[in-house]
C-alpha cells in the first residue's frame, strides 16, 4: 500500500509536470507561430539652441559715465554658441526707457566691421535683422558697443537717462535660409 | 511473481516518460532561450553607422534600395546579417537586409525643425495563403513631448503606397499590407520609413528625445508557412512527445488505480 500511494504521488507529479510542459509548449508554439517581428529602441533626439551673451552681466553699469556731447564710450562684451549646430544670431535692445533712447548713436561692431548702428529706439527686435555671418557651434566672438553722444545734441538732452536690455536671438542655420526667427 | 514483473514494467515506463519530459523540458528552454536572442537581435545588429550628428545636413532620402534579390537564393546580404539566418530556420515571418545599412534602428540626434531621416526594413514572409502583413511604431511612455510633433511617413517603394503620414503618436493600430497567393511562397515587403520634423516645431521641443518600437506580425498563422531550410528541428515532434507521453502517464494511472481497487476488494 505504502508502494502504491508513493507510485501514485509520482504519477501525479508526472502528471501535473506533462500539464505544464504542455501549456508552457502550447504557448511557446503559440508565439512562434504568430510570427512577429520588431526593431526596438529607435532614438529620436531634437537638438538645442542656446546662446551665451556675456554670462549674462551688463555692457554697461549704473552711473559708469557721465555722458557728455561728443563723448563716445566704448564697451566690450562677447556671443557665444552654446547649441548643438551653427546659427544665425541678431542683436537688439529691450526694455529701453529714458530720454538718451533717441540720442544716443550705438554702433555695434565685430573688430572693424559694423554689425548694427543706430539709436536704442531703433535697435528693437523687430528692426533689427541678422548679422550677416553665421556662429558656429562653440565659437565665441568678442564685440564692442560704443555709445557716442552727438556733439551738436541740444540743451534739452541734459539730464537725460538711458536704461535697456542687450538681447539676443539666434536660430539654427538647418533648413532656414531665410534666416527666420520663428 | 505476476506483481513484480508489472512493478518493473511501470516502473521502466516512468523512467522511460522521465527521460522523455526532462528531453521535452529541455528542448522547451532551448526554444525560449533562441527566441529571446533571435529576437534581440534585429534591434542591435548594427546601430553604431546611423548617428546623424550636426555636420550631416539633411538626410540621404535618394539612396534607394537595390534591385531585390530572388527569393531562396542564398546572398551576400543576407549572409551578413546573422540574426536573420538563425531566424530562418523556425521563423515564417523575419527581417531580411538588402543592404547593409537594412533593418537597423533609428539613431538621430540632434534633429531640428525640417530635418528628416529615412531608414529602409525588409520584411519576408513565407506564406502558403492569403496574408496580412501588419505594422506598427510604437511610441514608448515617457517620451510624449516630442511625440506632440515627431511625424512619420511609411512607405513601400516597391509597391508605390504610401500607408501613413503624420503623427507617429496617431498612427493607427495596425497598417495593413495584404499578401495574396495561392501556394507555398516567401514575399518580401520593403518599407521606408522617414521620421520628420516639421519646419513650424517650436522652441520647446529642444533637447526632448522619443523612443519607438517598430513591429511588423502576421495575425493570419494558418497561412503561414516555415520556410524550409537544413535545420531538422521540429517542433511538433516535441508537442507529439509531450503529448503522448502525457496520454501513457494518464493511462498508466488509470491502469494503477484500478489494479489497487482490485487488491483492496
Amino acid at each position: 500500500m505504502n508502494d502504491n500511494s508513493k507510485t501514485a504521488k509520482k504519477l501525479t507529479g508526472s502528471i501535473i509536470a506533462v500539464v505544464v510542459l504542455a501549456l508552457c509548449l502550447c504557448i511557446t508554439t503559440f508565439a512562434l507561430v504568430w510570427a512577429t517581428v520588431s526593431v526596438d529602441n529607435n532614438l529620436f533626439h531634437t537638438g538645442t539652441v542656446k546662446i551665451n551673451l556675456n554670462d549674462g552681466k551688463p555692457v554697461i553699469e549704473e552711473h559708469e559715465f557721465l555722458f557728455e556731447p561728443g563723448m563716445t564710450v566704448k564697451k566690450d562684451f562677447f556671443i557665444e554658441n552654446e547649441s548643438t549646430c551653427d546659427v544665425y544670431y541678431k542683436l537688439y535692445f529691450d526694455n529701453v526707457n529714458g530720454g538718451l533712447a533717441d540720442v544716443l548713436q550705438i554702433t555695434v561692431k565685430d573688430g572693424d566691421r559694423t554689425l548694427y548702428q543706430g539709436t536704442a529706439a531703433e535697435l528693437n527686435r523687430t528692426e533689427v535683422t541678422a548679422a550677416d555671418d553665421v556662429l558656429k557651434i562653440k565659437e565665441r566672438r568678442e564685440l564692442t558697443v560704443y555709445f557716442y553722444f552727438p556733439a551738436d545734441a541740444a540743451n534739452s538732452t541734459q539730464n537725460l537717462t538711458l536704461t535697456f536690455d542687450l538681447c539676443a536671438d539666434a536660430v539654427q542655420t538647418k533648413n532656414n535660409p531665410n534666416k527666420l526667427f520663428v | 511473481m505476476e506483481e513484480g514483473k508489472k512493478r518493473k514494467t511501470v516502473k521502466a515506463l516512468i523512467i522511460t516518460l522521465s527521460v522523455l519530459l526532462a528531453i521535452s523540458l529541455a528542448s522547451l528552454v532551448g526554444i525560449l532561450m533562441f527566441k529571446r536572442f533571435a529576437a534581440s537581435k534585429p534591434a542591435s545588429v548594427t546601430v553604431s553607422d546611423n548617428i546623424i550628428t550636426h555636420e550631416k545636413e539633411n538626410s540621404d532620402i535618394s539612396s534607394a534600395p537595390e534591385s531585390p534579390q530572388g527569393v531562396g537564393e542564398s546572398s551576400a546580404s543576407a549572409s551578413q546579417a546573422p540574426s536573420d539566418l538563425s531566424e530562418r530556420g523556425v521563423k515564417a515571418l523575419y527581417l531580411h537586409s538588402r543592404n547593409t545599412d537594412d533593418n537597423t534602428a533609428f539613431k538621430v540626434t540632434d534633429m531640428f525643425p525640417g530635418d528628416s531621416e529615412t531608414k529602409y526594413y525588409c520584411v519576408r514572409v513565407s506564406h502558403k495563403g492569403d496574408v496580412v502583413l501588419r505594422f506598427r511604431a510604437d511610441v514608448r511612455p515617457g517620451y510624449e513631448k516630442l511625440a506632440e510633433v515627431l511625424c512619420c511617413r511609411i512607405t513601400l517603394p516597391e509597391n508605390s503606397g504610401v500607408l501613413y503620414d503624420g503623427l507617429m503618436r496617431d498612427m493607427p493600430e495596425s497598417l495593413n499590407h495584404a499578401l495574396n497567393t495561392d501556394k507555398g511562397t516567401a514575399s518580401e515587403v520593403y518599407y521606408e520609413i522617414t521620421a520628420y520634423l516639421d519646419t513650424s516645431v517650436g522652441n520647446e521641443y529642444m533637447n526632448k528625445d522619443l523612443i519607438a518600437d517598430f513591429r511588423w506580425w502576421v495575425e493570419e498563422t494558418g497561412n503561414l508557412d516555415s520556410p524550409q531550410t537544413g535545420d531538422s528541428f521540429n517542433l511538433y515532434l516535441w508537442m507529439c512527445i509531450a503529448v503522448g507521453s502525457l496520454f501513457l502517464l494518464i493511462l498508466l494511472w488509470k491502469k494503477r488505480k484500478k489494479e489497487d481497487a482490485a487488491n483492496e476488494r
